[in-house]
């Protein structure tokens, strides 16, 4: 940690509200882009990094600086998109008892393409079927693939933030590709068959 | 084996599709939304239980459901009182057929 960002986690401590507005707009970026890659909506991303920021405001006093701030902002971030995605899941489940009801429950949980407002115009559409299979793989080896080729975070720094060993993020990652090169392959064969039977 | 090379490469381009991407930004005004929700902080769960259960809906389906289960009770302890009210008539129906039994073997050892 840094002389400038030692001394704005101190007022921030402190219950500065001028260093609490630098802090939001330092790790604003950082934090939505973390969250809609994660749950793969603009929405939600949003939704999640106002409540990373209120609970930075809420619980800065518990930060001890161990680690860098941004490791600590990553690990919030990490945890409540995580958490917003099982909620999701549950509420997903649920959905056929609200048609039972006559309400369109399961419209609202009905998976759209998923475009990242980053990517260039050119990679679209491989994009949105990366981000697809990206939904399919185990959430830690999700994780660990976002942060290293979304955020551009080297394996140390993964390491660090996800609590474990660099061997372990080095394994992750090998086994993300695997599962992603797995899941695009049945993509690709299954949007071959569909365009087979539509000719 | 030429589609296989070809879904090879299309994989490799899926998958480095995402290579200069660049960080997405919130929308504007980020930090007065965040000012307001640490004014108006976001209810616990009691308060959403106490409110889910203060809806209109909610209390007429309670207040029908105590209702139902109130009559059910009364309805099956009334068919319970009348069954064994009948048991009991058909109790005391064989007694007295044991008296009049008796009665009749008196009457038999008096004759």
């Amino acid at each position: 940690m840094n002389q400038s960002e030692e001394e704005l986690i101190k007022k921030l401590k402190q219950g500065e509200q001028q260093a609490f507005s630098t802090v939001v707009g330092l790790y604003q970026d950082m934090v939505y882009n973390m969250a809609i890659s994660i749950v793969q909506n603009e929405a939600d991303a949003e939704d999640i990094t106002q409540e990373v920021f209120v609970q930075v405001h809420q619980s800065v006093k518990s930060f001890k600086g161990d680690s860098k701030f941004s490791t600590w902002l990553y690990r919030i971030t990490i945890a409540k998109a995580l958490d917003h995605d099982k909620k999701r899941k549950r509420k997903k489940r649920f959905a056929f008892i609200q048609n039972l009801f006559g309400e369109n429950g399961e419209e609202q949980f009905t998976p759209i393409e998923f475009n990242h407002p980053g990517v260039q115009l050119e990679n679209k559409e491989n994009a949105a079927a990366l981000f697809k299979a990206l939904k399919q793989i185990p959430d830690n080896q999700r994780i660990a693939f976002t942060l290293n080729k979304i955020e551009g975070l080297n394996n140390h720094e993964i390491a660090v933030i996800m609590n474990t060993s660099f061997y372990a993020v080095e394994s992750l990652l090998a086994r993300a590709k695997a599962n992603l090169r797995k899941n695009l392959k049945n993509y690709l064969q299954l949007s071959v068959k569909n365009s087979d039977y539509e000719n | 084996m030429k589609t296989d090379d070809n879904n090879e490469k299309q994989i490799e381009a899926i998958l480095n599709s995402i290579d200069n991407i660049q960080r997405a930004s919130p929308a504007p005004y980020l930090h007065t939304r965040i000012n307001a929700r640490l004014n108006n902080p976001v209810r616990n769960i009691w308060e959403n239980i106490s409110s889910f259960i203060s809806r209109p809906v909610v209390m007429v389906a309670g207040i029908c459901l105590i209702l139902t289960i109130n009559i059910s009770v009364l309805v099956v302890k009334n068919t319970s009182t009348a069954g064994a009210f009948t048991e009991r008539s058909y109790t005391i129906a064989g007694e007295d057929d044991e008296y009049t039994n008796l009665a009749t073997i008196d009457n038999i050892e008096t004759q």
